[in-house]
């Protein structure tokens, strides 16, 4: 951004903006908010918001990691199943152990994750089994796990502290904690996807393996390392998810990744892997809190839910794409100058 | 496990082209639905499978249209596409399961020829006739091509857009095809039934050897990753195996299988 030509500071800002590759979600998102205000006033209310990003928060941690994995050129579809496991086993301690801090629980969700999705992570790194089924597989054995360790049973909410659920009640600057450490998550790796060796070299893998090979780098350690986020990414929003529900379920989360992905999908990540930005999955994991925050405050029948989040999924992506179409335009029209 | 072949063999193309279709599994749903409230409707049976397969390769085409002409990202089209027509089957039946009792059209899930049960020759035909399609007709050759480099095919001279819009109505009507089986099976359509089921579909794809990123696979090694799939869920419940180890024994199962696959190929390559 530094070097630009001194043509483009005459544009208008408008037309600067078009440039700006996340531009197209933004406009999405003030679009719906609008639409949904008029029909719903309340929607708009400050109140309204920060529910909405407390419910988003869980599902933006996730998708971070699942960014990670994508842009290495993989996906992980156990990051449900590391949830549900974690989630139980955070549950069940503390149910066993009342007086244990709730920040310890956080501690044990991320080692617990970072251990599961390690296991995924050398599956796929060095048995070299492609990342959709060796995901898929450790997905049923980390649920069915989960099943072997609970008996069956649920952990509900009588059975929890308080000071566990207050992870979810309490505020911290008038906002929740949940979305405090959803905050600090995002600027974390904001810092580290760019402005790390590491966090750079994870697009250098999955732009092109075999050159980033070539130059060097040890993409058998950056694709385990990956999963290791996207477990330990898991294990978190696990602790967050049974804090926030004050429950935790065998089926927890069961069928969420198909959402993950497209929280990433709607953000600009590529399924083909070597483009993503943390920014971006950030506005695609808040526009499907808004579509599920929505559609219940303008009084939409919960069967036409599926159908109505599924066309707003297509409109967003058309939205999206439109956009970086012209923005790929003006940028190669700036080079032309 | 013939619903789950039907769907598979009609999603080997549409990998091998480098395209994802999530939404067979909805379109099956989608086509159970319609056939047995068309029926409750007083329509012809036959006519309401008719319209249901229908249905199905318009949902084809419409995902046809958002991947070729609308350039959306297969997977995020497919499964937008997912979610509208599933929600649909909520829509039109209120979240309830309809029967339908009609020895005629039982015969589809139940019956038999030669002692052959019927879905299993249905699935046989799908097969064979994607076997035909992908080996020996020019559409199939110019599906390699695609999966193997859209542009270079484009350039080549071959109507990419063309090609995927057949697959992708051929998995369309094939979904509807699984809908109405498992609905004849089952005597009754439910709105829910089958989600869920598309990743098992693409994992037993991707089990008989389809690249997930395109250009390579053929049908039979399909069919034989759903055989797999298929041996095992039913094993674990002929075999009394507790239904929580059960997901744990599929995944592990499943794991081991493609491992000692990624092996031979190694070795082979050696």
């Amino acid at each position: 951004m530094t070097d630009k030509p001194t043509q483009v500071k005459r544009e208008p800002v408008y037309l600067r903006l078009r440039g700006f590759r996340e531009f197209g979600i933004i406009i999405f998102i003030i679009i719906i908010s609008l639409l949904i205000g008029i029909r719903n006033p309340r929607f708009l209310t400050l109140g309204n918001f920060h529910d909405m990003l407390l419910d988003t928060a869980s599902l933006s941690v996730l998708a971070l990691g699942m960014m990670l994995v994508l842009v290495t050129g993989g996906i992980d579809l156990s990051m449900e199943s590391v949830l549900a496991l974690t989630g139980m086993v955070v549950a069940m301690t503390i149910k066993e152990n009342p007086h244990l801090s709730p920040l310890l629980m956080l501690v044990l969700g991320l080692a617990l994750g970072s251990l599961l999705g390690a296991i995924t992570g050398l599956i796929v790194a060095k048995g070299k089994v492609v990342p959709i089924i060796a995901t898929l597989s450790m997905m049923y054995v980390y649920r069915g796990i989960t099943f072997i360790i609970s008996g069956g049973k649920w952990v509900s909410a009588y059975e929890m502290p308080d000071s566990f659920k207050e992870m979810a009640t309490g505020r911290l600057l008038g906002f929740s904690n949940l979305i405090t450490i959803a905050l600090l998550v995002y600027l974390f790796f904001y810092y580290f996807v760019n402005h790390t060796r590491v966090g750079r070299e994870i697009y250098a893998v999955g732009s092109n393996r075999e050159a980033a090979r070539i130059i060097g780098i040890n993409s058998e350690f950056i694709t385990c390392l990956v999963y290791i986020i996207s477990g330990a990414l898991s294990g978190l929003a696990g602790v967050m998810w049974v804090a926030r529900y004050a429950s935790a379920q065998n089926d927890t989360a069961s069928g969420f990744v198909m959402t993950i992905v497209a929280a990433c999908v709607l953000g600009g990540v590529s399924i083909t892997g070597g483009v993503g930005t943390v920014f971006g999955v950030l506005l695609g994991s808040i526009t499907i809190g808004i579509i599920n925050n929505a559609l219940p405050m303008i009084r939409v029948s919960p069967f036409w839910k599926m159908a109505l989040q599924g066309l707003i999924i297509l409109v967003a992506a058309i939205v999206n794409i439109a956009i970086t179409r012209n923005a790929e335009k003006s940028q190669l029209r700036r080079r032309e100058l | 496990m013939a619903y789950i072949g039907i769907m598979a063999a009609a999603q080997t193309p549409i990998l091998i082209a480098g395209l994802m279709d999530l939404s067979v599994g909805a379109s099956a749903q989608l086509a159970g639905v319609l056939v047995a409230i068309l029926y409750a409707m007083g329509w012809n049976l036959w006519l309401a499978v008719m319209f249901a397969l229908a249905i199905g390769a318009l949902v084809g085409l419409a995902n046809a249209f958002s991947i070729t002409k609308v350039r959306i990202n297969a997977f995020i089209a497919t499964l937008g596409m997912l979610n509208v027509i599933e929600g649909l089957a909520l829509v039109l039946t209120g979240g309830l399961t309809i029967s339908i009792l009609v020895p005629s059209f039982q015969f589809i899930g139940m019956g038999e020829i030669f002692g052959i049960p019927f879905p299993i020759i249905l699935m046989f035909g799908f097969f064979l006739f994607f076997y035909i399609v992908l080996a020996y007709t020019p559409l199939g050759r110019s599906i390699y091509a695609i999966g193997g480099n859209p542009v270079a095919s484009k350039l080549c001279g071959i109507n990419n857009e063309r090609a995927l819009t057949i697959i992708l109505v051929l998995s369309g009507v094939s979904g509807a095809m699984s809908g109405i089986l498992v609905a004849s099976m089952l005597a009754a359509a439910a709105p829910a039934a089958l989600s869920g089921t598309i990743l098992t579909v693409i994992a037993a794809a991707i089990l008989g050897g389809t690249s997930l990123s395109g250009g390579s696979g053929n049908v039979w090694g399909t069919l034989l990753g759903v055989l797999i799939l298929g041996t095992l869920t039913n094993g674990l419940v002929i075999l009394n195996v507790s239904s929580f180890w059960q997901e744990v024994i599929q995944g592990l199962v499943l794991l081991t299988a493609v491992g000692i696959d990624q092996i031979r190929q190694r070795r082979r390559r050696e």
